[in-house]
């Protein structure tokens, strides 16, 4: 017991700051959200049309589906809810993967585990922080709805969104420390844990729209099933609560069954020598990056195919709903009664996700400098300028594969769902259309690689801000200054609005010079391993 | 012929001076030692050398070359063994071995096999589960397999057992006796002492002394065990000396070569019964150095 306290307030000590700041983070964005609310649907006629919009299936397969209630309760649930939990869920993955699985492989752990402190000891440790974490960030969210004094913020409503918030991210805490004991690596135990989040995530989205029992396999679709603020339903929280018990205690079955660096899934022995084709820099590049590649083209044709049955869903439902299409055609031009204006909209949330794995390859060269391995190379005939441009190279490859191979899905099912199907080459057009935009970030990641390689990271916090603005930034009503920062508010939403040829080659020579920049700089800096 | 010439080199780290002045010659053919504690600028200086990290001031040039602008070119004669090994988890020993031969561009297969089977390594097997000890072995594997002309080694047996350690050793002799060049950086000062024709000492970023090993020592204090009919009173006074100790009847201590005349003539005083003078260790020699600061950085 004595040990578990020791071991609280030594992972508490060092997870101080990026705790704080995750759970006021959080915490303050969504406590700040009934306020948001208020102000843009004051009367219960701009309720009663945001309602019939957020019913749409393009928005319940992202946000989660609609209870027909039409109070602020109902609707900001709606929107924000799964979006927290998502929030609260990664930040549990990141905690929870540091200090078992991370921990493990730098050999920290061997280090704690040398005094007298059993295998599980570690994981309930862990768990504690864990639960004080979620339990803070619960607690306060709930707290913030009940006082607001926002009308129909019920303290009981307030509280299930709270417990909701919790649970989950508890939920996420157990499934991490599963990965953990299963991978021996934490890039593969952090992997599975999002790629479990993922699948949730999707099986709850094509549960949602076609309204059957797939909402109820998917602990994410159990949680949006409480009709919070309309009826505050306990019993699917409850669920997800047994499932957190039951994968915690697996989590700690697992670690007593095995040894110390090892994880359940064996590593089996490999190539005595290597393939002619690892044998350059270009070829370690590719080799070390083709699976998450390949991983994302298929998950990305996927997903298209998903839009595109969501898309012919929409379709359905506008046809059925005289009121909306009243209210589309009174705030759209043109073409905007049908269903294309909703492409734009899933087509961006897409682009966004994916600007992760295009970027991956040009941080996973710093990632490599910062543990010695670049060294290797540059020791040998290896020149900056060449290092370099193998990762980039994939980069590039990647930014024009994802967003074909998600085009392409998306015109494949669209093609079969609609009556008035979408060309292959107007789909093609409105997702390659962002390739400048994912050029620019590749530019901004070349560019702080080459030159300030301690803020590589930086180019993720810009995937998101762009994904901030993009959600929010017309909400918000943001000063226009802050939305163009974005690259995103340049790209014309094809197939709304026309391409923009101007738009085009002013952002892919902004991204080349970036580019440039950054080769210069890396032939120059000084290598930090 | 010099091999490597390092000459003035300093090195800042923002505010922070890693090097100061550093200068460095190694000929070919020649073992040169390079020791210091943690800290001390060895792999700092090694990092300028392959061009990795730029030379604040000064110039470093290897096969008469200059080693930040044609680093690449240089490189092709050049094999490098870095302190801190780390690896790609995903890959095998084996692929890593094959990869960093044709890196370096002038690999040997029997050459591999041979050191592969003498380090006792598995190559079937991924990274990841290597102990630090093993990832040495697949670095070291990887350099001795080459054909190179100058071998850079960073404190290479700070993860291999004895046993293993003895191969090293066997594999740095052979290579001198091909008549190659290594730089062996080391806080492991027996090891230099076995392996080492010269040595440079490098201490908080300055070269604090350079030589050949047996001109470094007598550079040096000596040790002096000394007999005398009467006992010697306040001898740890003087000038010069240190360390007294008695031991077996014998006054014991560290003299230091300027004061030598001097305590001779204090000691004829007392009447020599017998007098052993003899080298001081390296071990000794190194904290010596080190005992005026702490030596360590952080
Ligand atoms: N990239 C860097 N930035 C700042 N300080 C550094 C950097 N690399 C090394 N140092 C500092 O320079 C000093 C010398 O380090 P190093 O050459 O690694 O020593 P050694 O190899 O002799 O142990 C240390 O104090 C270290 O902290
Ligand atoms: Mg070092």
């Amino acid at each position: 017991m004595r040990e578990t306290l020791q071991l609280v307030t030594f992972i508490l000590r060092r997870e101080r700051l990026s705790l704080v700041l995750w759970v006021i983070g959080i915490v303050g964005i969504v406590v700040y959200m009934p306020f948001l609310y208020e102000g843009m649907y004051p009367t219960v006629t701009d309720r009663y049309a945001a309602m019939l919009m957020m019913a749409n299936p393009a928005i319940v397969a992202i946000v989660g589906p609609s209870t027909g209630a039409y109070t602020l309760g109902a609707l900001m649930t709606q929107e924000i809810l799964l979006i927290s939990v998502l929030a609260v869920g990664i930040m549990n993955v990141l905690l929870v993967n540091r200090h078992t699985r991370v921990d493990e492989e730098l050999g920290r752990l061997e280090l704690i585990r040398s005094f007298p402190v059993g295998s599980t000891t570690i994981l309930q440790a862990v768990f504690a922080v864990v639960v004080v974490a979620n339990v803070l960030i619960g607690g306060l969210v709930a707290v913030g709805f009940a006082v607001s004094g926002v009308e129909g913020l019920t303290v009981a409503g307030s509280v299930l969104f709270g417990a909701i918030l919790t649970v989950s991210g508890l939920l996420f805490a157990a499934v991490t420390a599963v990965c953990a004991q299963a991978f021996s690596t934490a890039k593969g135990a952090s992997g599975a844990a999002f790629m479990v989040l993922l699948v949730m995530y999707m099986v709850r989205a094509v549960g949602d729209i076609a309204g059957n029992f797939l909402s109820y396999v998917s602990p994410l679709g159990l949680v949006l099933q409480t009709r919070t603020f309309v009826d505050d339903v306990w019993w699917p929280l409850a669920v997800v609560l047994v499932q957190v018990v039951v994968l915690s205690a697996l989590a700690v079955y697992l670690i007593s069954q095995r040894d110390l660096g090892m994880g359940l899934i064996p590593a089996k022995a490999g190539p005595r020598g290597a393939a002619p084709s690892l044998l350059s820099v270009d070829g370690l590049a590719w080799r070390l990056s083709r699976g998450s590649l390949l991983i994302w083209t298929a998950g990305t044709f996927l997903v298209g195919l998903a839009y595109g049955a969501v898309i012919g869903e929409v379709e359905t439902y506008i046809g059925e709903n005289e009121m909306l299409q009243m209210l589309l055609a009174s705030v759209g031009s043109g073409d905007a009664t049908g269903p294309d204006q909703f492409i734009p909209f899933l087509i961006m949330f897409l682009v966004i996700v994916l600007m992760i794995p295009i970027v991956g390859p040009i941080l996973r060269l710093a990632g490599e400098e910062k543990r010695n391995l670049t060294e290797h190379l540059l020791s040998r005939v290896v020149t900056r300028g060449g290092l370099l441009r193998s990762y980039f190279l994939i980069s590039m490859l990647a930014s024009m594969v994802l967003l074909a191979a998600g085009g392409f899905g998306f015109w494949l099912s669209g093609s079969m769902m609609l009556d008035d199907p979408i060309a292959l080459t107007t789909m093609m057009g409105a997702m390659l259309v962002y390739l400048p935009a994912t050029w620019l970030l590749i530019g901004l990641a070349v560019l702080l690689v080459g030159w300030l390689p301690k803020f590589a990271g930086f180019s993720m916090l810009m995937i998101g801000f762009m994904f901030f603005i993009g959600f929010f930034g017309a909400m918000l009503a943001l000063p226009e200054v802050v939305m163009n920062l974005s690259p995103l508010s340049h790209v014309p939403a094809m197939p709304v609005d026309d391409f923009s040829a101007v738009s085009f080659s002013v952002m892919t020579s902004l991204a080349v010079a970036l580019m440039a920049a950054g080769f210069v700089g890396y032939s120059r800096r000084d290598m930090q391993g | 012929m010099v091999t490597l010439d390092v000459k003035n080199v300093s090195k800042n780290f923002g505010k922070f001076q890693a090097l100061d002045n550093v200068s460095l010659q190694v000929r070919q053919g020649e073992v040169h030692g390079f020791i210091g504690p943690n800290g001390a600028g060895k792999s700092t200086t090694i990092r300028v050398i392959l061009g990795i990290l730029q030379a604040s001031e000064g110039s470093v040039t290897v096969f008469g070359k200059d080693a930040w602008k044609d680093k690449v070119e240089i490189h092709r004669k050049i094999s490098y063994v870095p302190g801190d090994v780390n690896l790609w988890p995903n890959l095998t020993g084996g692929e890593v071995i094959d990869l960093f031969m044709k890196l370096q561009g002038s690999g040997n297969v029997a050459k591999r096999e041979e050191l592969i089977r003498r380090f006792q390594l598995d190559p079937t097997k991924k990274c990841r589960t290597y102990s630090k000890g093993n990832r040495q072995k697949v670095a070291l594997i990887a350099a001795f397999a080459t054909d190179a002309e100058l071998f850079i080694l960073d404190e290479p047996t700070s993860g291999l057992d004895p046993l293993m350690e003895k191969v090293f050793h066997e594999c740095v002799l052979e290579v001198k006796a091909a008549g190659k060049s290594v730089l062996l950086s080391s806080h492991i000062l027996s090891e230099v002492e076995k392996l080492c024709d010269h040595v440079s000492i490098i201490r908080r970023g300055e070269i604090i002394e350079s030589g050949q090993m047996d001109a470094l020592r007598k550079l040096q204090r000596v040790n002096v065990a000394v007999v005398t009919e009467e006992k010697i009173l306040d001898f740890g006074q003087l000038d010069g000396v240190h360390e007294v100790e008695e031991v077996d009847g014998a006054v014991v201590f560290q003299l230091e070569p300027r004061a030598k005349s001097e305590v001779m003539r204090v000691l004829a005083g007392y009447g020599v019964m017998s007098l052993e003078v003899s080298p001081l260790p390296l071990e000794d020699l190194f904290m010596q150095h080190y005992e005026q600061g702490d030596g360590e950085r952080g």
